[in-house]
């Protein structure tokens, strides 16, 4: 790593006006033991997050973006993981306090919610229960107390008639609803972090909406610093502030998400505008993909990483390590083509029409359908 | 991104064009089905890897059990052959003495040679198991492929299936032993009787499976005939779930004849099977221990071989119990 | 939750139905005539006749099945010559012993097989859990009568630890009791042990993976309260089912357990009946296990839809 980036974005290190950090990840690496031998699931990862500021990490299944986020609160199996880095919040890294420590964090300074509300909710416990219990674990505090909290708190979420719904279980609520509860009880300790790991991938097109604009009133409401994990362009360019893409375990192009959207650098993050659907994209024509397949982790390339699906690709490209660098303030890219301008010059500009960046009126379009 | 889309191998999830999966008209399966993405690290991509490990893994059950069944026949078939006594010849002053140069093993409260008692028997027990797992497999198995195949035979077979399965195996056999009488054959007839509704039910259910495929609705447009579906096209897709069952019963039909014999409702004696011997052996338990502890480890030792082919055949054919084998022993 | 009960029930009629049906047929299956088999070679025409018409042979078949079904239905099993009492009473007599057995062997079974499952569960893939599996294997090829047999040698032999064989019921105390009683449940209850095992140790291992479980970690539960909380409460409901399936199999495989140790229980009775052909005896042994079984099992279904929300509020 000969340049540690941080994906500044708007707000710079050294002003006085910037909104607090929350969390400094740097240099996280994960490995995971699995039967096939070990794997480095995330690598060399880079970030962090101010109060009230929210950071998308974009990439495909796989990419390593949920384990990025579950490093960051030490979910992985401690059997099968190793992490290494630093990850440090409140000024103490996470990485290295103890797990009866690092439980005090979990659930009450730093909360996640996951993609699928069926599974998240413990079906044999009713809403109530599994809400009250959050909060005892981390308030000391009456159980009537914390069953007025539960249903406040629920109340908060747009849930109509908390009294009834906190002594409901999971499978009387539909998808929505239940990731309104996980909502909840990401938030009823006041969480000064949250991870929403595709919060809406699991629900339909209208509660999608609905749910990432809760998520988007409640980090207002509460001053939050946000990371939204998402393959959802639309979602970034709605809710986020800066953007990381990340491509087979390591982080390719990091930066506002007006500059990444409009200008992007990478290959890879240039593919993937040029495959999402815009408002101006001719529906008649199949969308343009990226060719080849992710590697496996298992045999990740010698040289970048993305070299066998890239356009651009030349022999240096297959034999060299690529580095994270600087090309901008707080604006990053993995790719030596694309540092010295040689992408936008055998590409043309950027914006030239293939790749119309989606904008959040498509994400609008999208959720009315 | 100049390439057109059509060079694109067909892999279902790598492919670029991400927001499709939730913003396009797929819908909400179109997301969910790809459940946790980053939490598995790719690992779905692996399973022709893993097939391999699971391969080779439950071989190493298979080829255990394989060994341990191989040994006990080879010992069943030649042993008796090797041995000069009979199985039935008495030497009344030898009578329950301990493992010896003249007697391997020892003898029995009757003077005979406890080696030669066993290895017969084993010949019996064997036989009783090998003859049941057939018979139960072929016979369930026109039942279970009629069953999924026509609804009016699924609805009387199965119904009399579980009034059988409703019996707890031993009981039954004991019942079915006391009305037909002990006999060697009637071992093996109460036996069938009451494994025959296990094996119809895997098969029933497998072939119900089969049955769904397009395969099947297109030959019946064909217009071929029901037997033909049935036995040509069908039943050759169910094998490997009824082998798996047939194994198991194999182990059963061994445990429960011995437990008949035991309770002098099975192969009469003279005639050695594990189970007598070990009826005769009770009452000297004390005297003679080995009568007991032989055809004991004789039993455990089969049961245990074939339970171990079977628990890796059900490895190597179904590929859902395999599911558990995910994150391998830990490292730290 | 009303209509699932009435659904379970309701499934039932056709199974009792056959379960009835064979029952019946048992006296029929034998070779010859049921009554001369009975009284045995000895027996005069005119005992054998006397007989014949005591248990209703000389009827058609379908008047004797409903005539015997009345019966069943009533509580009367018919008489038993041998025993010169009536079929119920004699199983009454015999049902203590087999019962305390089964239970035994159950609490036995459970008290091994929940903390091994659990803990090869959480130890997945290591050498704990490869020793686990590879002692419940062993578990489920070691049938009971055998292992029994092994046991007693074993402690009432060589160690002289525990009486050998026979039965004292619990009005000699709980102690001795128990005292007769522990090697015959130990006995009966490892292949169960064995099995419920396997099945908490699976069932464990698919609630590890399911997603609530990662919530519950990153709301900052506790390992203990995550596993016995949040994972057992979710694991028990295929272990109930199975320990449910396994009282009929433990009452059954009571019958060749008893034969070792001399219980005066069910077992013996079977296996007595069995040597003097005693017909009356082994069909009302047999229907009185199978239908307790499948009413045992219909509790546990029930029960199940109580404990289970989803069942209980669908």
């Amino acid at each position: 790593m000969t340049t540690t980036v941080e994906p500044n974005g708007a707000h710079g290190a050294t002003d006085p006006e910037a909104p607090a950090r929350v969390i400094t990840v740097s240099g996280l690496t994960t490995r995971l033991a699995t039967e096939q031998g070990d794997v480095t699931a995330v690598e060399d990862i880079d970030f962090h997050v101010d109060a009230g500021e929210v950071l998308g990490i974009v990439g495909e299944s796989g990419c390593g973006k949920s384990v990025t986020a579950e490093s960051v609160m030490r979910l992985l199996d401690e059997k099968t993981a190793d992490y290494s880095g630093t990850v440090e919040f409140d000024g103490t890294d996470l990485l290295s306090v103890s797990e009866s420590r690092m439980r005090q964090y979990r659930g009450g300074r730093i909360s996640m919610i996951f993609q699928d509300p069926m599974s998240s909710l413990n079906p044999v416990f009713t809403v109530g229960q599994q809400l009250i219990e959050t909060i005892l674990i981390h308030q000391p505090m009456s159980k009537e107390a914390a069953k007025q909290h539960a249903i406040d708190a629920l109340e908060q979420t747009g849930i109509a008639d908390p009294h009834a719904r906190i002594n409901d279980y999971p499978h009387q609520l539909s998808g929505g609803m239940r990731q309104r509860v996980m909502i909840a009880m990401a938030l009823i300790c006041e969480p000064a972090l949250l991870i929403a790991d595709e919060p809406t991938t699991a629900l339909d097109v209208t509660t999608q909406a609905q749910i990432l604009r809760l998520i988007d009133d409640l980090r207002r409401a509460h001053d939050m610093a946000t990371i939204l994990i998402t393959h959802d362009l639309g979602v970034v360019a709605e809710v986020c502030d800066r953007v990381m893409v990340m491509y087979l375990g390591e982080a390719v192009e990091a930066g506002p998400v007006r500059d990444i959207l409009d200008n992007p650098q990478h290959p890879y993050t240039r593919g993937l505008l040029a495959s999402t659907p815009g408002v101006d994209t001719d529906r008649t024509q199949p969308l343009p993909t990226i060719p080849g397949r992710v590697p496996t982790l298992y045999d990740v390339p010698a040289g970048c990483r993305f070299a066998a699906r890239c356009p651009f690709a030349e022999d240096a490209c297959r034999e060299n390590r690529q580095q994270l660098t600087e090309i901008a303030a707080g604006r990053s890219v993995r790719c030596w083509k694309a540092v010295d301008g040689l992408i936008d010059a055998e590409a043309g500009a950027p914006n030239d029409g293939e790749s119309a960046p989606p904008t959040g009126d498509h994400r609008a379009e999208g959720g009315e359908r | 991104m100049t390439k057109p889309a059509h060079t694109t191998p067909q892999h279902p999830e790598p492919e670029a064009g991400l927001t499709r999966e939730t913003t396009g008209t797929s819908g909400p399966a179109g997301g969910s089905s790809a459940a946790q993405p980053g939490s598995t690290v790719g690992l779905e991509r692996l399973s022709m890897r893993q097939l391999v490990f699971r391969r080779v893994t439950s071989n190493g059950l298979i080829m255990t059990g394989g060994i341990i069944v191989v040994i006990i026949v080879l010992l069943t078939t030649f042993g008796p052959m090797v041995i000069s006594r009979g199985p039935l010849e008495l030497n009344i002053q030898d009578r329950l003495q301990g493992p010896s140069g003249d007697y391997l093993l020892g003898t029995d409260n009757y003077g005979r040679d406890l080696l030669s008692r066993v290895l017969h028997g084993a010949r019996v027990s064997l036989f009783v198991g090998f003859a049941v797992a057939i018979l139960s497999t072929v016979i369930g198995y026109i039942i279970g492929m009629y069953s999924a195949y026509f609804r009016w035979a699924d609805a009387i077979l199965m119904r009399i299936c579980d009034g059988f399965m409703a019996f707890p195996a031993i009981l039954l056999a004991i019942a079915l032993m006391a009305v037909l009488g002990a006999k060697t054959s009637n071992v093996v007839i109460a036996l069938t009787v009451v494994f025959t509704p296990y094996v119809a039910r895997v098969v029933r259910s497998s072939a119900l499976v089969v049955k769904e495929q397009t395969f099947v609705e297109a030959l019946r447009a064909q217009g071929a005939s029901s037997n033909r579906i049935i036995w040509l096209n069908m039943a050759p897709n169910v094998v490997s779930p009824a082998i798996i069952q047939a194994t198991f019963i194999f182990a059963d039909s061994i445990i429960t004849e011995a437990a008949l014999s035991f309770l002098g409702a099975g192969v009469p004696p003279p005639a050695p099977s594990w189970g007598n011997i070990l009826l005769d052996g009770k009452t000297l338990i004390f005297n003679n221990p080995w009568m007991t502890i032989v055809p004991g480890a004789a039993i455990i030792l089969t049961v245990l071989g074939i339970n171990l082919l079977g628990d890796g055949l059900r490895d190597l054919f179904d590929p859902h119990t395999g599911k558990a084998v995910r994150k391998g022993g830990g490292r730290k | 939750m009303l209509s699932y009960i009435v659904k379970r029930i309701l499934a039932l009629i056709p199974v009792l139905a056959v379960v009835a049906i064979v029952v019946f047929s048992l006296v029929h299956l034998t070779p010859g005539d049921p009554a001369s088999v009975m009284l045995g070679p000895n027996a005069t025409s005119d005992q054998v006749e006397a007989l014949r018409s005591e248990m209703g042979l000389d009827r058609p078949l379908v008047v004797q099945f409903f005539a015997w079904l009345g019966g069943a239905l009533t509580g009367d099993l018919g008489y038993s010559h041998f025993m010169g009492a009536a079929v119920t009473s004699v199983l009454m007599e015999h049902l203590g012993p087999t019962l305390s057995l089964a239970i035994l062997a159950e609490v036995v079974a459970l008290i091994i097989a929940i903390p091994a499952g659990i803990i090869a569960a959480r130890r997945r893939g290591t050498a704990v859990d490869q020793g686990f599996m590879a002692f419940s294997l062993l578990g489920i090829s070691v049938p009971s009568f055998l292992l029994g047999l092994f046991l007693m040698l074993i402690f009432a032999g060589w160690l002289g630890w525990l009486p050998v064989a026979g039965y004292r019921g619990l009005e000699e105390g709980l102690g001795t009791h128990l005292r007769y009683l522990i090697l015959p449940a130990l006995a009966l209850g490892a292949m169960q042990a064995a099995l419920t095992a396997r099945m908490t140790r699976s069932s464990m291992l698919d609630v590890f993976r399911a997603g609530y479980m990662k919530t519950a970690l990153a709301k900052g539960v506790s390992e203990r309260s995550r596993v016995y909380k949040h994972g057992l409460k979710n694991a028990s409901f295929p272990i109930l089912t199975v320990v449910g399936q396994s009282i009929g199999t433990l009452i059954a495989g009571a019958a060749v357990v008893e034969t070792v140790f001399n219980i005066p229980g069910i077992g013996q009775l079977i296996v007595n009946s069995v040597e003097r052909r005693d017909f009356m005896v082994i069909q009302g042994v047999v229907l009185m296990i199978t239908v307790s079984y499948m009413l045992i099992n219909l509790l546990v279904d029930i029960l199940y839809g109580f404990l289970d929300p989803r069942v209980r509020l669908s």
